[in-house]
């Protein structure tokens, strides 16, 4: 199954919990995604996904200089985001399980 | 340090740029931020190509749009109406068109030149804005009050031009503030084709300009230093006043005075029904008769005292007219002698 295909619908989950850890700019979020494991994740998707959380009030941003190149936008969370990760955090938690044990019953059992 | 392809964050930037040019430019500036401070990070970080590492701009793009949750405008809604928007989206067309990455390198070089050729273009907008002239001795001056003021008005935007141009090329402008930039640009490029036609004119010589006051064109009636003569009135040397005499120049060309079809004028017809224009003084009818209330009508002269003796002229044989055939006759007037 194609990673980044599952990755998708989980993504706002991953990224509000990466911007709740510690506020970060858009390529810092992105890295901080990999660094745990998401590798497959794309930079366009992070990218547009903070955009869009932004936009749905989950994330706020501010403008801060960098050495290197232009100004950096970091963003945090909100209350609102706070919220919908908890949302996430419920709804995968409960998925996750039953997709675990779905995944597990063993496969000649289902073909008889 | 080796590397095989550079890094081409502006390149990659413009073409997510055409890729989300349905979005209005301050959505698609802010969509792109992240993505522009991450490329000039990364941009240090390998010699990996940009394409190789994002793929190609075109399908950034879309995910970009896809995640962000931006759906694809298949036609660009006006956001502005009106002539300005227009060249703007024309411009952000032609700046949107695939231009080779060779091509837009030699545009680059020869940039100068054509900041130089559009502050004259602006120059020339400026003059026709206020209504002025160009120089007639120099005919590549515009006169801004005075050909000086003209040569120090172009020299003035010429530097500003350059200076705008320089700034331009070492700060890329983004967005909505890049269109207008554009449009300016489109803007000034057809108004060069008439500054630079005019400017390349031959320039006029003194002796034109004399002769260019007097009007050149042949134009109709009776001039007299210039003023259109309106009306003659012919006296005897002894002061007695004419009526319906005929004038003509020294080639028998009648001396007319036709302003235009006026239902009130006197016109002398012949038998055949021709109108003839060449007689005076011209008399007006009272407005929707046929009566002219005062035909002895002349302005107020002092008759000059003339002293010199009567010219002598031997009664022609023959008349010296050439007779038409047959006794012309005015309708209004008596048989001619």
């Amino acid at each position: 199954m194609d990673r980044s295909q599952l990755l998708r619908g989980i993504l706002d989950a991953a990224v509000l919990a990466v911007v709740a850890n510690e506020d970060g700019y858009g390529y810092d979020v992105l890295r901080r995604l990999r660094a745990a494991g998401l590798s497959d994740v794309g930079d366009a998707s992070v990218y547009g996904t903070l955009r869009r959380l932004y936009r749905g009030g989950a994330l706020t941003t501010y403008v801060m200089p960098s050495d290197e190149g232009p100004h950096r936008r970091y963003y945090g969370i909100t209350a609102r985001g706070i919220v919908l990760l908890d949302d996430a955090r419920a709804v995968w938690t409960d998925f996750s399980h039953n997709l675990n044990a779905l995944l597990a019953t063993p496969l000649e059992v289902r073909s008889q | 340090m080796t590397q095989a392809l550079p890094p081409e964050p502006d390149a990659y930037l413009d073409a997510l740029r055409r890729a989300l040019s349905d979005l209005p430019a301050e959505e698609r500036d802010d969509l792109l931020l992240d993505v522009e401070a991450s490329l000039a990070e990364t941009e240090s970080d390998g010699a990996e190509s940009l394409i190789a590492r994002l793929g190609p701009p075109e399908r950034f793009a879309a995910e970009l749009r896809a995640s962000a949750g931006i759906p694809l405008r298949v036609a660009t809604p006006p956001s502005r109406s009106g002539v300005l928007s227009t060249i703007e989206r024309v411009a952000g067309l032609l700046d949107s068109s695939p231009i080779s990455a060779r091509a837009r390198l030699a545009l680059r070089e020869l940039a100068p030149i054509w900041w130089l050729v559009r502050a004259y273009a602006a120059c020339a907008l400026l003059l026709v804005a206020v209504g002025g002239q160009w120089d007639l001795l120099r005919p590549f001056v515009p006169l801004f009050g005075t050909a000086e003021l003209g040569a120090a008005v172009v020299v003035m935007a010429a530097i500003v031009s350059v200076a705008a141009g320089l700034h331009a090329r070492h700060s890329r402008r983004r967005g909505g503030h890049r269109r207008s930039w554009v449009a300016l640009n489109a803007v000034l490029a057809i108004a060069t084709v008439p500054a630079l036609a005019h400017g390349l004119e031959a320039p006029v010589s003194a002796e034109q300009i004399t002769l260019a006051a007097a009007p050149s064109q042949p134009t109709f009636g009776l001039y007299d230093n210039g003023v259109p003569v309106q009306n003659i009135y012919p006296y005897t040397r002894k002061g007695r006043p004419l009526y319906d005499v005929l004038l003509y120049d020294g080639f028998g060309n009648p001396l007319n005075i036709t302003v235009g079809p006026d239902p009130d004028r006197r016109v002398l017809r012949t038998l055949r029904g021709r109108r003839v224009y060449n007689s005076f003084p011209i008399r007006y009818y009272q407005p929707g008769t046929k009566v002219v209330a005062h035909p002895a009508a002349a302005p107020l002269i002092a008759l000059p005292r003339i002293v010199t003796p009567v010219l002598r002229v031997k009664p022609a044989r023959q008349p010296l007219l050439r007779p038409s055939r047959g006794p012309e006759t005015t309708r209004a007037g008596r048989r001619r002698p």
